[in-house]
């Protein structure tokens, strides 16, 4: 790992730092700053519609997806020239949030599993933002454990017809396209009987209802499938080797939910500078440095593993399950970063919401949205079995249902 | 639960309270209040002799085990008198370290399952401090899984012949008589085939060896069997039963480790409230004060949790695995506490030395005892399944061995 | 009612936040009550109210704040001359609906506790300005009173508002730690419910390790904050030295309680609990408001150690 940058990445960095002074909505740029985990919005403006046409542009000056290849609408750049553009895109990469689903997991499975002529078609308005994409794998009978999933696929012909309720999926409301994991058969064991497809969001049959999350806000989607038609030149991968398919995308979900990770840190040592206590400013406070300290080493120790990874991809290695690391430590870490700033704001803390809360209700939201951080895209159980089997080669847990007919799955603990 | 003494229980307090400042050892007194966990000894006397002379006196004086029937060297006393008792004894209380596990889980034992003369003969002496017991379950090849273990006992006539090893023995090295679980028959399940004795650690084939542990201290031991016979009248339940009669100690060992945990707070305390940093007092430092007090309330905690388990004892009900909690909470709180300690120190830390400077090497002593705090007696692990399993009803483990027959389990990972 | 049962009965109600009308006020409304009927004297100013508290006719509220912070006679800043408040409290705990208020304002400048005095406001009369606030517990209102020439009347002697509000914030610690424990009680409840029930890879979720000792160690933290919440309630009942001491001990524990169960419980829950389908978020949300509602916790740890100190050097 290198930590200065050789002369070829100085110029690009000096290229992209030009283009983007050039050609960054920067009327949002001191919003966007300010924004953190639970309130990215923008007063006055759809942050969808800046999203997209910033995106546009990145696309039409070669900026969009940099590491796709340049015939899907990427630049072909190296893995560390994406790490530079994100660190000079700053605060306006906070406008990629709607395109991370499409770009991180269903881009690339299409890549790996679609047909050329569907790649051309399909990528290239992925990677402009021109059409959202969205992933419909969890059910409520199939959280944790995707592959008990439920929602049935059946043949008629060249077509699926496909029944059932996913949940979960980010974004669906304003999602063209979804790529589906089904079930197309419920008599052999539970992970071989799944099979991938992408479909339009928009045919007949395809509902989506928002969520309310704990926050109040609604990010996710219930999304029900009543006799939905999907033509088999839609289907990703052979049938019933949907979750060899499903690996690809949940693989490279862990690894761009881990990417920019937000850990609360630097919201938390601005607040400390500019708070007083009782008795002085905060900072000086012995308590409140103990605690910066430990979680600054924290966020520091997961900035210089995601360089780590970084640099092995640039020397062509295959990122690890390693990654998980992230998530999961800036997910409970966000958690109690809010909690200790409400802390320190006394009985003011419980106020919440940008007119009433002290920082705009920056910490408030914080805390609201943390218990989702810690459950999405594998919880921190699943990430800890992740590691222990994966990094450290232990045993998995013991799978009752490994050679059961998932038709014969117990559904309930008890009676 | 009610935190004040009923007049009968204030003036069974008084009572206890002149008794030992009549008879205690006061000389060892503040060597004895100094000390804490891994660090129980006396420069220049024999701490299980003066151990032994304290326990016979309080037994003369009808102080000893004073919850058990009188008949067997007690005092027939309540569970709150009990409690009233060790508040009173303090730091002497320290002194019963090696008959700790002969009152808290052999007696139980030897109590629900001997025969009367058995009791007779051996529960006074255990009581009086004069026979030391020791229990011999753990072996190396069981150690959480105690019911995987492998020293064999086989029927000879009216005698068994035992061979194998035990680990983990704590003061073999000083005991009289031990309570031993072994196996009798390998060819049915794990907890099917054990059976539990008594013996005398003296019997020819028996042979104690210490561990060095951690520490550096040596409290534990290994205690190989060749050939040693057992009578069968020392046998405690039916053949085969062993693993039911072993539950009984085992949770009375639960109890009793929880009994008189430390927790270090009150240690931490002291400690902080003479140190000086570079600009001030530690005690007034705002990080030390926040870690101090989220210690504090757990020790509370621990302490009025155990007031309200013998408030329930007192009304007759059975204390529950509930009690598990305070090993689980004091054990990683010492080491914790340790660390902290030693932070504080700075670089000084790293030393072990008595002075003053370094609290007489009290906290480095405590991080290195406290590891086997969070092991002994049930790993931190396995109080979590107790609580989560007995008390909150959640589903035992998946047991991979739990039908397969005992010669046929695993005995390599790898 | 008794100490010791309004202390049951606050834990009982907190573990059915179903039934959270009843809930909602229990715990506010103890203090203040206990706290004016502490007194040794009841003063004419309070006789009025006191029986309309009794009838639930009317609800009365502690205005101590203003802004951030925690409590400290030098944060108030609301000034009392010739019988008028001027300034502002926020937040204020079911200011919106009380009809009465207990405030502490200035009445010296000499920088020492005897600068506040307490007095009483009807809010319902002229000068006051009432404004809901938003906050993190949907359930439990807080508001910003305002006070322009607003007619208060004092309420116990001059000066020693402070060591009144010491005392109303220990009692009150103690009430609270209860409606605490109820609801760390609950949420270990709600989880393990929902751990038997839910299966994932052909097991309930119960009975992976994973879950289970997050479970074992929510019933750790429940557990200890209960006992420690025994004691404060002994305390309290028989009024003894002890008080102080065991007040924050229960604060302190049974907010880490509540805090640390409520967040579990939603972890238990995955994606469920994070939604509105489920009361997971109303006890996350609460645990977090009611830690702060108080005074914070690094305030009551700091409290703890001066009060054990005291003890210790006695």
């Amino acid at each position: 790992m290198n930590f200065d940058d050789t002369p070829q990445e100085a110029a690009f960095r000096a290229e992209a730092k030009a283009w983007i002074a050039a050609n960054a909505p920067k009327q949002y740029e001191d919003e966007l700053r300010k924004a953190s985990l639970g309130r990215v919005a923008l007063k006055g403006a759809n942050i969808l519609e800046v999203a997209k046409a910033w995106q546009r542009k990145k696309a039409d000056a070669g900026w969009a997806c940099l590491h796709w290849p340049k015939e899907y609408g990427g630049r072909g750049a190296s893995p560390i020239e994406r790490v530079i553009w994100q660190q000079e895109e700053g605060p306006f990469g906070r406008l990629s949030s709607m395109f991370i689903i499409g770009h991180g997991m269903c881009g690339p499975t299409m890549m790996a599993f679609a047909g050329e002529e569907q790649k051309r078609k399909y990528l290239p308005p992925l990677a402009s933002g021109e059409k959202i994409w969205c992933q419909l794998f969890s059910e409520p009978a199939g959280g944790s454990d995707v592959a008990g999933l439920r929602t049935r696929a059946e043949k008629h012909g060249d077509e699926w017809v496909i029944n059932g309720q996913k949940i979960w999926t980010s974004g669906a409301h304003y999602s063209d396209y979804g790529i589906l994991l089904t079930r197309t058969d419920p008599d052999v064991a539970k992970h071989k009987g799944l099979t991938m497809f992408f479909l339009d969001m928009k045919s007949p049959g395809v509902e989506v209802r928002p969520i309310k999350q704990a926050s109040g806000a609604s990010d996710f989607n219930e999304v029900y499938f009543t006799d939905v038609r999907i033509p088999d030149s839609q289907r990703l991968g052979n049938v019933n080797d949907g979750w060899n398919v499903s690996l690809t995308t949940l693989m490279n979900e862990r690894m761009s939910i881990g990417a920019g990770v937000a850990t609360g840190f630097p919201e938390l040592l601005d607040f400390c500078n500019s708070l007083m206590l009782e008795d002085g400013p905060a900072i000086e406070n012995r308590a409140v440095r103990s605690k910066l300290a430990n979680w600054a080493v924290k966020a520091s120790g997961l900035k210089y593993t995601s360089m780590r990874a970084i640099s092995a991809l640039s020397r062509g290695e295959r990122p690890g399950p390693e990654n998980s690391i992230g998530k999961l430590v800036a997910g409970s870490m966000i958690q109690d970063v809010a909690t200790y700033a409400l802390d320190l704001q006394g009985a003011a803390g419980a106020l919440s919401g940008p007119e009433d809360a002290e920082v705009a209700g920056k910490f408030q939201a914080m805390l609201l949205r943390a218990p989702g951080t810690r459950v999405e895209g594998g919880t921190d159980e699943i990430m800890r079995n992740i590691i222990a089997e994966r990094v450290l080669g232990l045993p998995g847990d013991i799978r009752v249902d490994k050679d059961v007919p998932f038709n014969k799955i117990p559904t309930k603990g008890r009676a | 639960m009610n935190f004040d003494d009923t007049p009968q229980e204030a003036e069974f307090r008084s009572i206890a309270r002149k008794w030992i400042a009549a008879n205690a050892p006061k000389e060892f007194e503040e060597e004895l209040s100094k000390s804490s966990l891994g660090r129980i000894r006396l420069a220049r006397h024999d701490m299980v002799e003066v151990g032994k002379a304290w326990q016979k006196k309080k037994a003369e004086g009808g102080w000893a085990c004073l919850h058990w029937p009188k008949e067997y060297g007690g005092r027939g006393a309540t569970p709150i008198e009990r409690v009233i008792w060790q508040q009173e004894e303090g730091v002497y209380g320290k002194l019963t370290q090696p008959f700790q596990i002969g009152e808290g889980m052999c007696g139980p034992t030897v109590m629900a399952w001997g025969s009367e003369d058995a009791k007779r003969r051996f529960l006074p002496k255990l009581a009086s401090g004069e026979e030391i017991w020791c229990q011999l379950f753990s072996e190396p090849s069981a150690g959480s899984d105690v019911a995987g273990l492998r020293t064999r006992a086989e029927k000879k006539g009216d005698n068994w012949v035992v061979n194998g090893q035990k680990i983990w023995t704590s003061g073999a090295h000083y005991s009289d008589y031990g309570l031993l679980i072994a196996r009798t028959d390998p060819n049915v399940p794990k907890h099917k085939g054990l059976t539990m004795f008594f013996l005398d650690m003296k019997s020819p084939g028996v042979e104690v060896r210490p561990i060095k542990q951690a520490n550096g201290m040596q409290e534990f031991n290994e205690v190989y069997f060749t050939d040693v016979v057992i009578p069968d009248s020392q046998r405690l339940g039916a053949v085969g039963e062993g693993w039911s009669v072993s539950l009984t100690t085992l949770m009375n060992e639960r109890m009793s480790i929880g009994a008189r945990l430390a927790t270090g707070v009150p240690e931490m305390f002291e400690f902080c409230s003479g140190l000086m940093l570079e600009d001030g007092l530690a005690i007034d430092d705002p990080a030390v004060r926040s870690k101090l007090a989220s210690w504090a309330v757990k020790a509370s905690g621990l302490k009025y949790t155990s007031y309200r388990a013998i408030s329930a004892l007192s009304k007759g009900e059975r204390p529950g695995p509930e009690n598990s909690i305070g090993k689980l909470v004091s054990g990683l709180m010492l080491q914790d506490i340790a660390t902290y300690a030693m932070d504080l120190e700075g670089t000084a830390g790293s030393l072990t030395g008595t002075d003053e400077e370094q609290a007489n090497g009290q906290f480095q002593q405590m991080l290195l005892s406290s590891p086997s705090m969070r092991i002994a007696g049930g790993t931190d692990e396995i109080l979590r399944n107790i609580i989560a399993e007995r008390v909150l009803g959640l589903p035992g483990d998946i047991r991979v061995d739990k039908d397969v027959s005992y010669n046929k389990i695993p005995t390599k990972g790898r | 009612m008794g100490r010791l049962r309004r202390c049951g009965a606050l834990c009982g109600s907190a573990t059915k936040l179903r039934h959270c009308l009843r809930w909602n006020f229990g715990a506010f409304r103890s203090f203040t009550e206990d706290s004016l009927v502490g007194m040794r004297d009841v003063p004419t100013s309070l006789q009025k109210w006191l029986p309309k508290i009794a009838s639930g006719d009317a609800i009365g509220t502690l205005a101590l704040f203003e802004g951030k912070g925690n409590p400290s006679p030098k944060a108030v800043k609301v000034t009392a001359n010739g019988g008028v408040l001027n300034g502002v409290k926020r937040p204020v705990a079911d200011g919106a609906i009380a009809d009465f208020a207990v405030v502490a304002a200035r009445t010296g400048s000499s920088g020492r506790e005897s600068d506040i005095s307490l007095f009483i406001v009807d809010l319902k009369a002229g000068g006051v300005e009432v404004k809901s606030l938003t906050n993190i517990d949907l359930t439990r209102g807080q508001a910003e009173i305002a006070f322009k020439d607003a007619k208060a009347e004092p309420l116990g002697a001059p000066g020693e508002g402070w060591s009144v509000i010491t005392q109303v914030l220990d009692r009150a610690a103690v009430l609270m730690a209860f409606e605490q424990v109820g609801g760390a009680d609950r949420a270990l409840e709600m989880g393990r419910d929902y751990a038997l029930d839910r299966i994932a890879f052909g097991r309930p979720i119960g009975s992976f390790q994973a879950v289970k000792h997050m479970l074992a160690d929510m019933y750790v933290s429940a557990t200890l904050a209960r006992s420690n919440c025994y004691y404060g309630a002994w305390a309290l009942s028989t009024n003894a030295g002890e008080l102080p001491e065991a007040a924050a001990a229960a604060r302190i524990s049974a907010t880490q309680a509540f805090q640390h169960c409520a967040k579990n419980n939603i972890q238990v829950h995955g994606g469920m609990g994070f939604t509105w389908e489920f009361d997971c978020h109303m006890y996350y949300r609460r645990a977090n408001a009611v830690a702060l509602g108080l005074g914070s916790l690094s305030y009551w740890e700091d409290a703890l150690i001066d009060r054990m100190r005291k003890k210790n050097a006695a």
